[in-house]
């Protein structure tokens, strides 16, 4: 599914990841845990390609970092998923229209897009706050609507970035549950936080890292 | 792509910033009714140009001393100079006769003879655009042997070139300002929406958006603009082209085909504009 082969991410000013290698298997739970500034981040970003490694390489389904270019880009995040601490939603369209955005680009019919953002937003137990705006809604619930957007298309991968984050622990728990309850239908999940205590709680690999590299 | 998800974008775009889209549209329409206005300045001074061009005619007055060998010999020399399209005599008999009709019997009943002089009207199948052409022709003819004067009355016709030749000047200075005016107006326009979209247009590329899915909305709001813009201003023209009208009869007005024109203009400086900005800035 995923694997990372002796990546290397330098940033101008000394900071990024070496030797970064690991794989992600169809349907695994991955914890990517470290402190802030660890190279989290950088780590997933090499995953949907933002970023790409100066050194090694990154292998995400058929596309191959070494070899993708720049107009395949796009087509590879559709079949990843990317949930972000800060949710990023769109605040000048509502719910449903956040997550309908996913399926827009890729041109699907009114009809599926209705069928399919309904049943995402009901994954996430949102169903009845379709037409709300974001900011009509709560941390928690934003952090649901980035999920549902992120799982509309059905992605082998879901990348989770400090998905809990910005969240209190009895709103972490509940997002938890969801990206659990994901992942036990087959999406690869791979998350990156710095909760390590919580993590622990949860049936999954752990993979810790530190000052850019990987501890063993 | 989806095309009805494309134009609710470009709509949704206009309703998100119609401040400064409607700035946008306003100095564009500002611009190209200025244009459109040279436009119909330039083609009623065209027309008046060709109307008195069709009526360019020189009165050669003759020597009362050439007999009518000599006068057949002028005619003919006359005609043989370039620029001279058809040399018709009037006689002294036939000069008397026009002036009787136009001021009556007077003058004659206590003249004992016709003081009028025979002469020629020259008619010219010059391009009344050259000045210059024209008064070396007059020169040529007056050189004649047997002219005593050439008389012309071009004056309206030389200022009307002048004026001309000015309208083409401000036209060409007026089309690069426009020109560069409106790819300004939308590409600073846009340049804003890229600017304030920044975090939606960097999710969107992570969700998967292909350039051109991001593209487009842009894409379509300058190029819309431009349209707006355009169509205000072939709106405004048509009025102005009416009430002129009414004002001054006989006064040309911009063909449709011109108006359409104007709008397929505006229509691409805003495509070239929000190209412009989505190159440089996204």
């Amino acid at each position: 599914m995923v694997e990372l082969h002796d990546v290397r991410v330098t940033y101008a000013n000394g900071e990024g990841i070496d030797q970064i290698s690991f794989a992600v298997a169809p349907g695994e739970l991955v914890f990517l845990v470290g402190p802030s500034g660890a190279g989290k981040s950088t780590v997933l970003k090499t995953v949907y390609m933002d970023q790409l490694p100066a050194e090694g390489h990154v292998i995400v389904g058929d596309y191959n970092s070494l070899f993708i270019k720049k107009g395949e880009i796009p087509f590879l995040r559709r079949k990843i998923g990317i949930v972000f601490q800060d949710f990023r939603l769109f605040a000048d369209r509502d719910v449903f229209e956040n997550v309908a955005f996913t399926l827009e680009v890729i041109g699907a019919r009114q009809k599926e897009i209705k069928r399919r953002v309904l049943r995402a937003l009901a994954d996430v137990g949102l169903s009845h706050k379709a037409r709300k705006m974001p900011d009509e809604i709560s941390g928690g619930e934003q952090q649901r609507v980035a999920i549902a957007r992120a799982i509309v298309n059905e992605p082998l991968l879901l990348l989770a970035d400090e998905p809990t984050g910005n969240l209190d622990p009895e709103t972490a728990a509940g997002i938890m549950e969801v990206l659990l309850r994901i992942n036990t239908r087959g999406t690869s999940v791979l998350m990156a936080t710095h909760n390590y205590d919580m993590v622990r709680r949860y049936q999954g690999r752990i993979i810790q890292i530190n000052n850019g590299r990987l501890l063993s | 792509m989806n095309f009805r998800y494309m134009l609710k974008e470009t709509a949704d775009g206009f309703k998100r910033a119609w401040g400064s889209c409607l700035l946008s549209i306003l100095t564009i329409a500002f611009f190209l009714a200025l244009l459109g206005f040279l436009a119909l300045v330039s083609l009623n001074i065209d027309y008046f140009k060709r109307t008195l061009n069709d009526r360019l005619q020189l009165q050669v007055f003759i020597s009362s001393v050439l007999d009518d060998q000599a006068i057949a010999d002028l005619s003919q020399r006359i005609s043989r100079i370039p620029g001279v399209r058809k040399v018709s005599f009037i006689s002294k008999q036939m000069a008397a006769e026009e002036f009787q009709k136009e001021f009556g019997r007077e003058l004659f009943a206590v003249l004992e003879e016709n003081p009028l002089p025979s002469s020629f009207v020259v008619q010219l199948g010059l391009d009344g655009e050259d000045e210059g052409r024209i008064r070396q022709l007059v020169g040529r003819i007056e050189q004649e042997e047997g002219v005593d004067e050439v008389v012309y009355h071009f004056q309206t016709l030389f200022r009307l070139q002048r004026y001309a030749r000015l309208a083409a000047t401000v036209s060409w200075i007026l089309v690069l300002f426009v020109t560069f005016g409106s790819l300004f107006v939308v590409s600073n326009n846009i340049r804003l929406v890229i600017a304030a979209r920044k975090q939606i247009i960097t999710t969107m590329q992570l969700v998967g958006a292909t350039p051109s899915f991001i593209r487009t909305p842009l894409i379509l709001e300058g190029t819309l603009q431009g349209m707006i813009g355009a169509l205000l201003a072939a709106l405004g023209l048509y009025v102005v082209n009416r009430v002129l009208s009414g004002l001054v009869p006989g006064l040309l007005a911009l063909p449709p085909g011109a108006l359409v024109f104007l709008v397929a203009i505006g229509s691409l400086l805003g495509f070239l504009g929000s190209l412009l900005a989505i190159k440089r800035y996204l």
